[in-house]
């Protein structure tokens, strides 16, 4: 069969397969992406049309991860965390639709200038890895400070960074006492579930109940439909006002370089960065999801391509999370023989654009169309009882998964922590990501560690 | 079924606040207890039945998926049993509803008048979704 037809459908698999994972809450996107691109490796795809397939369901599932996040308040991943209090802000003024279609036009955005960009940036790259990789601990540091600086908590925020480094770098090793291995998905859900898990908490101590006990049940006034365009495709260049298109845009662009970032780290940046800077809370909120969830998509795309066409080498956080198969799948990809030995820059191009193109032909309208509809039919039918329920057996299971019970152990400490921290200190999660990521730097400077 | 689920309802009397939304306790500690049993219980089914039929490098890819599939299978068993406690109006947030909304949102009105008044584009998209009387109904009355 053509290579060409191979792709295609290999995208249009991914596309669907995707659309679908990412509407399911809480999906760790390296739990599901790895799984299903090894599957598509060892059943033995050409290795062009594996790039199309992982391309196609990078954009789906970061368009449609926006749906339970915005209509439910609960993270579509670990991505999403940073988007939370303002998607939750959106949700109670009744406006939960605006939010998705807003965060996924800015998506579509993202990911359509971060392509050619880091595909471009890529072929001069060689030469800065080492920089990138030897001061990343450095800039999450100075980013904590900064980011807790601005957050609800200001100095308390930024007097608690030490502490939870401390922290993490204690769960660390002790996990790796036990286990051998240094654990990541754990720490991230940890943080992630924080807020939900605090609540839960809160509910359970006898002394602290009183601030969470509520005498009716919650009201939601949801907005009525508007839809700006005719037919089946929505243009998303006029889903955002101007400014929303400029700052999405101009993140997008920036992010597309910070290869070495974490994609969550970089999301809470530019999102806050831009968020301080506008007045009014229905266009901060609806600006600050456009703009994160570009940054989202623009990361992905940006640290899988980069160290891909670059190097070959797994050199960034999604490269050695949900893209790891693509440089090393044994036996049928190594570090030595992959995706970068196997295609040309015009391969990547190509063949990433088809990925791209029906990835986002598949999620994109499918997401505009339906996401009030499915507001509606979720708020209606789906109890939040059943919600925290899979979100928290969700969370056991991908914990277990990476480190058994000891995994389990580390996701609901840093949960009861970080989430208290969060609720009653306001430390924001965002601040929490950027501690982890700085950790290890700021243990190893103050006490040699 | 449907009339039992809200006899038994009408008698708890309190609710909790989670994630911005309303559960009754008991129902939140057992459709965690159903998520864990069903999500854990199908990844360690899937840990002991795959490597009979599957490559050992695929093992634990596909007891992640029971696993997720588990978890799936307890969101719909879940959302059976125990239905939501919020109230879905589709209609415009009246004063009171407003009110509190802004102070639970600790909202400055200057600010968002000010906001209102000079961005007509971000104004009319308020106006669509018939949230800008909410931030401009103390303003009218002044």
């Amino acid at each position: 069969m053509d290579i060409y037809v191979i792709s295609i459908l290999l995208a249009v698999v991914g596309g669907v397969l995707f659309t679908l994972i990412g509407l399911i809450s809480g999906s760790d996107e390296t739990a599901t992406m790895v799984p299903f691109t090894l599957l598509v490796i060892l059943l033995g795809a050409p290795p062009v049309a594996v790039f199309s397939f992982f391309m196609a369901a990078v954009i789906s599932k970061h368009l449609t991860h926006a749906a339970p996040t915005a209509l439910m308040g609960i993270p579509g991943d670990t991505m999403m965390v940073p988007l939370l209090d303002y998607t939750e802000t959106l949700r109670k003024l009744g406006v939960p639709h605006i939010a998705v279609r807003k965060m996924i036009s800015g998506g579509l955005i993202g990911a359509l200038i971060s392509f050619p960009v880091s595909l471009l940036f890529a072929q001069f790259l060689g030469q800065f890895a080492e920089f990138f990789k030897e001061y990343t601990g450095v800039i999450f540091a100075v980013a904590a400070v900064i980011i807790a600086y601005f957050s609800k908590g200001k100095w308390v925020s930024v007097l608690l960074i030490v502490p939870f480094a401390m922290l993490i770098q204690g769960l660390n090793l002790l996990s790796f006492e036990v286990l051998g291995k240094n654990l990541a998905i754990s720490f991230f859900l940890g943080i992630a579930i924080g807020p939900m898990f605090s609540d839960i908490l809160i509910a359970l101590s006898s002394s602290a109940r009183k601030d969470v006990v509520r005498k009716h049940p919650q009201k939601y006034n949801l907005a009525p439909e508007i839809k700006s365009w005719s037919g089946y495709f929505p243009n998303p260049l006029r889903i955002l006002t101007s400014p929303q298109k400029w700052f999405t845009s101009f993140s997008s662009f920036i992010t597309s370089f910070t290869f070495t970032f974490s994609p969550t780290g970089m999301t809470a940046l530019m999102g806050e960065l831009v968020g301080s800077r506008i007045k009014g809370l229905y266009k901060r909120s609806t600006t600050t999801v456009s703009v994160m969830n570009g940054v989202t998509e623009s990361t992905y795309i940006a640290e899988t391509i980069i160290p891909l066409v670059a190097f070959g080498l797994p050199l960034s956080p999604m490269a050695l999370g949900p893209a790891a198969a693509l440089f090393n799948a044994p036996p049928v990809f190594s570090v030595d023989h992959n995706l970068h030995h196997l295609m040309s820059s015009w391969d990547f191009f190509i063949f990433g654009a088809i990925g791209l193109i029906v990835g986002a032909i598949i999620a994109y309208p499918f997401v505009m169309n339906y996401s009030r509809k499915a507001t509606v039919f979720i708020m209606k039918y789906i109890s939040q009882e059943a919600i925290i329920g899979m979100f928290i057996a969700i969370v056991c299971v991908i914990a277990y998964y990476e480190g058994q019970v000891t995994g389990i152990l580390v996701t609901f400490t840093v949960a009861a922590v970080g989430g208290l921290f969060n609720r009653i200190l306001g430390v924001g999660s965002g601040v929490q990501f950027m501690i982890y990521y700085g950790s290890a730097w700021i243990m190893a400077v103050l006490i040699g560690l | 079924m449907n009339d039992e689920m809200k006899s038994s309802e009408s008698e708890s009397d309190y609710y909790v606040e989670i994630l911005g939304d309303t559960v009754s306790p008991s129902h939140v500690l057992y459709s965690i207890l159903i998520s864990i049993v069903l999500g854990l219980g199908g990844f360690l089914i899937g840990k002991q039945f795959f490597p009979l039929v599957a490559e050992d490098t695929m093992v634990n890819s596909y007891s992640l998926l029971l696993g997720i599939a588990g978890c799936v299978a307890a969101l719909v068993l879940s959302a059976i049993l125990f239905r939501p406690k919020r109230i879905l109006t589709e209609s415009q947030a009246n004063k009171e509803d407003a009110n509190k909304l802004l102070k639970d949102l600790q909202v400055d009105l200057d600010e968002e008048y000010e906001v209102i008044r000079k961005d007509p584009v971000t104004r009319k998209e308020m106006e669509d979704l018939q949230i800008a009387d909410i931030f401009t109904h103390d303003e009218k009355e002044k």
